[in-house]
């Protein structure tokens, strides 16, 4: 019996991909619009959230972390974006609300990259970070926003992951 | 297959904590897509039950996306309750269908894992379920995992149509 325990907890250790086993991951679609003027701006598909074809301006959404993570160091982003700019980005920014007194403190961004995006593929951004992980004190959630300055550019969040 | 025997062992030797890696999920704790919001399609209700079904006469589809924990353990099997009649004049079409979804981590792409559609049923103890297995490696490193739940009713005569829960065990 007490190699039969042994073999199963080797085998566990062995398999499980420990490096995600404590991170955080949301697709786009799962994160929580802001404000009731949203779906008319933006569009889900995909498990992805983008502008309306006719719309254009800000999008918000917010993505709790529902469940206990492994202290992270890094915010990584899966964007498209058109061009990137002031008026024309995607973003994901960790923040964490005092549980105590509500104040907010934002503690990274991961911004698309500057230039324009020609290629019709999914981009990466990785924002690294130190900030002391205190679920006792604070609560934490990401949120993402997506901006395009007219209808002919495109910009598409497709998840956020945190490790 | 080592890794089978053992999860196979330490279920019989654990019985009754099973449930502890599924996961559960009802449609309050979901996020309704655009459209949804837009039509002002659903509502909740919370007692005695929850459940989610549709507001008055709305008609077409309600789209959920409800996000799972990455700390579940390797699913095999995808299970949904519901409440459907289609014996109601224009609805026999109605379905509320779940799909276990993966996206990918490095392209977006996106894949339906598994699927069910629950038709037409006739509740037992209140509730219609339906179950299927699936076999797909659970790879967190690779993907994010999501259910999408899509409740379409085509005539609001169809009063019964509701989306109680799904699990992904």
């Amino acid at each position: 019996m007490r190699t039969i325990i042994l073999l199963c907890f080797v085998t566990a250790f062995v398999e499980l991909p420990s490096a995600e086993a404590g991170e955080f991951d949301a697709v786009a679609a799962t994160c929580i619009p802001d404000g009731p003027i949203q779906p008319t701006l933006y569009l889900t598909t995909e498990g992805t959230v983008m502008h309306k074809p006719t719309t254009t301006g800000l999008i918000t959404l917010f993505c709790p972390i529902t469940k206990p993570i492994t202290a992270p160091a890094h915010l990584e982003l899966l964007y498209f974006s058109t061009e990137n700019n002031a008026s024309t980005f995607v973003k994901a920014t960790y923040i964490k609300m005092n549980k105590s007194n509500g104040a907010l403190t934002q503690i990274i961004t991961a911004s698309s990259h500057n230039g324009v995006n020609d290629d019709q593929s999914a981009h990466f951004v990785t924002a690294n970070f130190s900030d002391s992980y205190n679920p006792s004190s604070f609560a934490y959630y990401v949120r993402i926003d997506l901006r395009r300055r007219d209808t002919s550019q495109i910009t598409i969040a497709y998840k956020v992951t945190l490790y | 297959m080592r890794s089978s025997l053992c999860a196979l062992w330490i279920v019989a030797a654990t019985a009754g904590l099973a449930s502890a890696g599924e996961f559960d999920v009802t449609g309050q704790t979901c996020v309704p897509d655009d459209a949804t919001l837009l039509a002002n399609s659903y509502v909740n209700t919370l007692s005695p039950d929850p459940f989610l079904h549709w507001a008055g006469n709305a008609t077409g589809t309600i789209t959920l996306h409800c996000a799972i924990p990455d700390n579940v353990v390797s699913p095999t099997h995808l299970e949904l309750y519901y409440l459907n009649t289609t014996t109601c004049v224009g609805c026999a079409n109605d379905v509320i269908r779940v799909s276990y979804e993966k996206m990918s981590k490095t392209d977006g792409f996106l894949t339906t894992v598994s699927t069910l559609t629950g038709h037409g049923c006739t509740p037992i103890n209140g509730l219609c379920a339906i179950s299927t297995s699936f076999s797909d490696p659970y790879d967190i490193t690779q993907y994010v995992y999501f259910l999408k739940v899509e409740l379409t009713r085509a005539n609001g005569g169809n009063t019964s149509e509701e989306f109680d829960y799904a699990v992904i065990f």
